[in-house]
């Protein structure tokens, strides 16, 4: 199997993004449902590009998941960071998204010096298994956050993963 | 309390508008404590972010004898899927604090978020001792969960956030 690297996302990689958020079910563990909304998510994602908090995963040079720290830019709370993290469909269970996480972890602590990680997930999404495989602990629940077209109700999870 | 301005004629409230800009950064300013708030520049990006729900008819401005003394807004959601729930914020004056406008302001905006929006749900992000959080659990919103040291009060120094809910309707019932 061919290593896993990591580079800078480029604003190009919003298009591959774009795309795997739209395959079917994908959007299930989103707050997101239509491609408008999408493209809104996808755009504001990519201004992190700038800021390099963002990192996309190649493997045998084809882009195959990006994660990002949504930086807030505000003192007081800056030593926290809410992250998310996207793994296209074609390449799961084959470690990309555990490799993703431990190299936004590092960015985290070493170039924005962040001392905790959170993340919000909705019930049902599988990679729960992962974060908690990971070391992130459950800190709330937040009931029927989410309800989509068809009148489903997702919860909201949020859970915390100190870097220290 | 010592008396309840609400209570008086001179008590009144109404939409926000632009031309309130200036006083709700006076009132942010006041209490940046409370708020995600550290720079000059983020207090006015975080005023204009109201005021724009003012246009969305989403804030409401309090006011005792002309004078501005507080203000609540609905944080409206951009998605579809969580167009049920919003966040809430509330300012006071502190001169006009524990005067019966935190109360009032908190009944307000619950009514704004039923009648105005059709929200079944409404949440507050408190910072551990902020002065609302007593109006809020008195108003029914219970504390669904804490983040440990959320904010650097100062260096080194941290408070919990708590995450407080009220649902309006029993399909969202916590």
């Amino acid at each position: 199997m061919s290593e896993i690297t990591f580079r800078p996302t480029q604003i190009s990689d919003g298009a591959l993004l774009t795309q795997w958020l739209d395959e079917e079910g994908v959007l299930d563990g989103f707050p997101m449902e239509e491609a408008s909304e999408v493209k809104d998510a996808v755009d504001y994602w990519m201004q992190f590009c700038a800021l390099g908090s963002s990192i996309t995963a190649l493997i045998g040079g084809k882009v195959c998941g990006v994660a990002n720290l949504y930086l807030r830019g505000v003192e007081k709370i800056s030593h926290h960071c809410l992250f998310v993290i996207v793994v296209d469909k074609a390449y799961r269970g084959r470690g990309v998204g555990k490799a993703l996480i431990k190299q936004l972890e590092a960015l985290a602590k070493t170039k924005f010096g962040i001392k905790k990680l959170f993340l919000e997930i909705y019930e049902g999404n599988r990679a729960i298994n992962l974060y908690r495989r990971l070391g992130f602990k459950e800190v709330g629940v937040q009931k029927s956050f989410l309800i989509d077209q068809k009148g489903q109700h997702f919860n909201k999870i949020v859970m915390e993963k100190s870097l220290k | 309390m010592s008396v309840d301005i609400t209570e008086s004629d001179a008590f009144e409230i109404r939409y926000t508008h632009s031309m309130d800009l200036q006083a709700l950064t006076v009132l942010l300013d006041q209490q940046r404590s409370w708020f995600p708030i550290s720079t000059d520049r983020q207090r006015e990006f975080f005023a204009r972010n109201w005021i724009y729900m003012g246009k969305a008819k989403a804030s409401l401005t309090l006011l005792y004898q002309g004078q501005i003394v507080g203000f609540v807004a609905l944080f409206l959601m951009p998605y579809k899927k969580t167009k049920h729930l919003c966040q809430g914020y509330i300012v006071v004056d502190e001169a006009y604090r524990n005067q019966g406008v935190e109360a009032r302001a908190v009944k307000n905006l619950d009514h704004l978020a039923k009648t105005g929006f059709s929200l079944k749900k409404l949440f507050f992000k408190e910072f551990d001792g902020c002065y609302l959080t007593p109006f809020l659990q008195e108003a029914g919103y219970h504390l669904l969960y804490k983040q440990t040291d959320y904010v650097e009060i100062e260096p080194g120094r941290y408070a919990d956030r708590g995450v407080y809910e009220k649902a309006f309707s029993e399909e969202v019932m916590a």
